[in-house]
């Protein structure tokens, strides 16, 4: 759970691409450190990019991919450090320390990954919420003044409506896009669906000569951010590498795709997988015009459109992507692996509902409320003005904390409850 | 679960490590129906008869099991055409009708161009003139009457997908392999792993079988 690098949000006006967010690091920072205490990040005691920064708990335990990417990175000169991670590694309440069972991006079994299944959703639930699972939300009402009155969603086959003195929309770059373009709400700017971006997130795998079980263990622990603005870059932005260890299927999907490989060369490969290990990338990407959200003309669930990305790589994120290539090759080279190759992936759906000052370049404002509708919040990715090199994850919560600081300011119009007390320091 | 598997056979270590407290009931249940999919006799319920038998001689060729199942093997294609029948995973290439369609459409396709090319259906070819048609999809050259060269290409990476993941996803490839990432934890302790890093294992863990790698 890396935080945004504060440079990743005035892009522009270090380089002239991209754009800026509407604030700075610094007026985010708070809610970044709120968000960490609240569910709970595990992190080394001295970060090297930022040595002040301190974690409430200590990292997991290191497994084969961790090693080797210390080995790797420590032999070329590359700074390292076990890197933060949303986990607790001590009981915790309800919640049980991490035991490197390796199913993070499964779905975690005792409650150690700090998710919003065991932080702000049982938390919604005890300050009176009520959550619908399997519903899908398709309408949206409005009264004659165009505030949100109710939604209409679809339940077991079953349309029904509910009433709303505000609504707050959290579904994501793509479905929250979709939703508002179905119902041709909050894009007077024409930005809904636009400045669809990912992360640039190249991966390098490598065989070792020693076990590694891929399976076991925290994924991705050892991290650099010794790329974020690398010296020979011949792109803008940058990049935080990760150690990658990763379960049979997932990795078996990549090799299949990404390796290109099919015949005896694929079952060999596929025998190798204990002895595997990989290193992995986010990086910055640019907004482009022809990089969208739209909607298709094949009809899905309760009759909405399904959605049409289109995404592909500018010439910044090509450059990006060999780099990255180029510098987790000479790790794993560095490491000792053997038979390397790299995989070109885009992970994360970022932006479609960009975030800005200016209502005529922007769907909502600097604290996710629409510009058309004042009764209608952005609450997630969708938001991001530029996708950063961090995963999103702990912006989306941060920023969700701003909204609720502004209904507070701003009762006249009552639109929320009060921002709840929160989860409380760890024990 | 032994008494009730269906070939390929699962190894005995391995079966007994899926009986044992360091999996979860779900989990074993979830491992004990792949095994227990019986593959013999399957007719096809999502792809044409046609379209089945080219998918049966193609996911041979594609990922082929004896040098880690040498008995019996797993019918992916059978498994396959069971998956076209449900949602899948909500992604697919916007240039692709939905899967069922594309399969059925890209099989045919290929067929055809087998009997274009050699003078004979896919599945009759030698396993030479096979690889060779593969190999000229894989390119991006393989056109059919409805799917176009790239069209053909993205497909085959959708094709290569499902057979790994039907594959990988085994209990008895798994135990081949010495796959351990099911045996993470039981329902009563949910144990973990205390051991990890190069070269380190639990006493408990599955050797799998000296591979060559």
């Amino acid at each position: 759970m890396p935080r945004l690098d504060p440079r990743d949000l005035r892009l522009h006006s270090e380089t002239g691409k991209g754009v800026d967010w509407p604030f700075d690091f610094e007026t985010l920072r708070p809610y970044v450190e709120r968000v960490e205490r609240e569910i709970g990040v595990s992190g080394p005691e001295n970060y090297p990019w930022d040595p002040e920064r301190r974690y409430a708990y200590p990292p997991p335990q290191r497994n084969g991919a961790a090693n080797a990417m210390i080995r790797g990175c420590d032999a070329l000169g590359i700074r390292n450090a076990d890197g933060p991670t949303a986990l607790i590694t001590r009981d915790w309440g309800d919640r049980k320390a991490c035991v490197g069972c390796g199913a993070c991006h499964q779905g975690c079994r005792n409650g150690a990954k700090s998710g919003t299944d065991v932080t702000y959703l049982p938390l919604a639930v005890s300050a009176g919420a009520e959550i619908r699972p399997n519903c899908f939300v398709h309408g949206i009402e409005r009264d004659s003044s165009g505030r949100v009155t109710a939604v209409v969603y679809q339940e077991n086959g079953q349309d029904r409506k509910q009433r709303c003195a505000a609504l707050v929309l959290a579904a994501g770059a793509v479905e929250t896009a979709r939703l508002l373009l179905h119902t041709g709400l909050a894009n007077r700017s024409g930005q809904v669906g636009r400045n669809y971006m990912a992360h640039i997130s190249t991966q390098v795998w490598g065989r070792f000569d020693e076990i590694i079980r891929p399976n076991k263990g925290y994924p991705s622990l050892t991290l650099t951010e010794d790329m974020m603005r690398p010296k020979d870059a011949d792109f803008v932005g940058g990049y935080l590498i990760q150690s990658l260890g990763m379960m049979p299927l997932t990795w078996a999907t990549g090799v299949a795709r990404g390796r290109g490989l099919w015949g005896e060369a694929l079952t060999r490969y596929l025998r190798g997988y204990n002895y595997m290990a990989g290193i992995g990338a986010h990086g910055d990407c640019l907004p482009y015009e022809g990089n969208l959200v739209t909607l298709s003309d094949e009809i899905g669930r309760a009759g909405v459109p399904k959605p049409k990305i289109n995404f592909s790589y500018g010439q910044n994120e090509q450059a990006m992507h060999e780099h990255m290539a180029r510098t987790m090759t000479a790790i794993w080279e560095a490491a000792g692996a053997k038979d390397i190759w790299s995989m070109d992936r885009a992970a994360h759906m970022i932006g479609t509902c960009r975030m800005g000052t200016d209502p005529d370049d922007s769907v909502v404002d600097p604290v996710g409320r629409s510009h058309d509708i004042d009764n209608l919040w952005i609450s997630d990715h969708s938001i991001f003005p530029s996708a950063t090199a961090a995963n999103p994850a702990l912006a989306i919560m941060a920023l969700s904390s701003a909204p609720q600081r502004q209904s507070r300011r701003d009762n006249s119009r009552g639109a929320l409850r009060p921002a709840p007390a929160g989860l409380g320091e760890p024990l | 679960m032994s008494q009730s598997s269906q070939p390929p056979a699962i190894e005995p270590d391995y079966l007994a490590l899926l009986d044992s407290d360091r999996i979860s009931g779900r989990t074993r249940q979830v491992m004990e129906e792949r095994a227990q999919t019986s593959d013999a006799d399957y007719k096809p319920r999502h792809l044409s008869p046609t379209a089945y038998e080219v998918l049966i001689a193609l996911a041979t060729r594609v990922l082929p099991q004896s040098s880690v199942l040498p008995e019996a093997t797993i019918n992916l294609a059978a498994r396959i055409d069971a998956r076209l029948g449900t949602p899948g995973d909500g992604w697919r290439f916007a240039t692709l009708p939905p899967d069922r369609e594309a399969y059925e459409l890209a099989l045919t396709g290929i067929d055809k161009q087998a009997q274009h090319r050699d003078g004979s259906a896919f599945k009759d070819l030698s396993p030479e003139q096979q690889d060779a048609l593969i190999h000229v999809m894989a390119d991006g050259e393989l056109a059919t009457d409805s799917l176009d060269a790239t069209q053909m290409q993205s497909w085959f990476g959708d094709l290569r997908a499902d057979c790994v993941q039907i594959f990988i996803s085994h209990p008895a490839v798994q135990a081949q392999l010495g796959i351990d990432a099911v045996f993470n934890g039981g329902d009563g302790v949910f144990q973990g792993f205390v051991k990890m890093g190069e070269g380190v294992s639990e006493d408990w863990e599955p050797a799998g079988k000296e591979l060559d790698r």
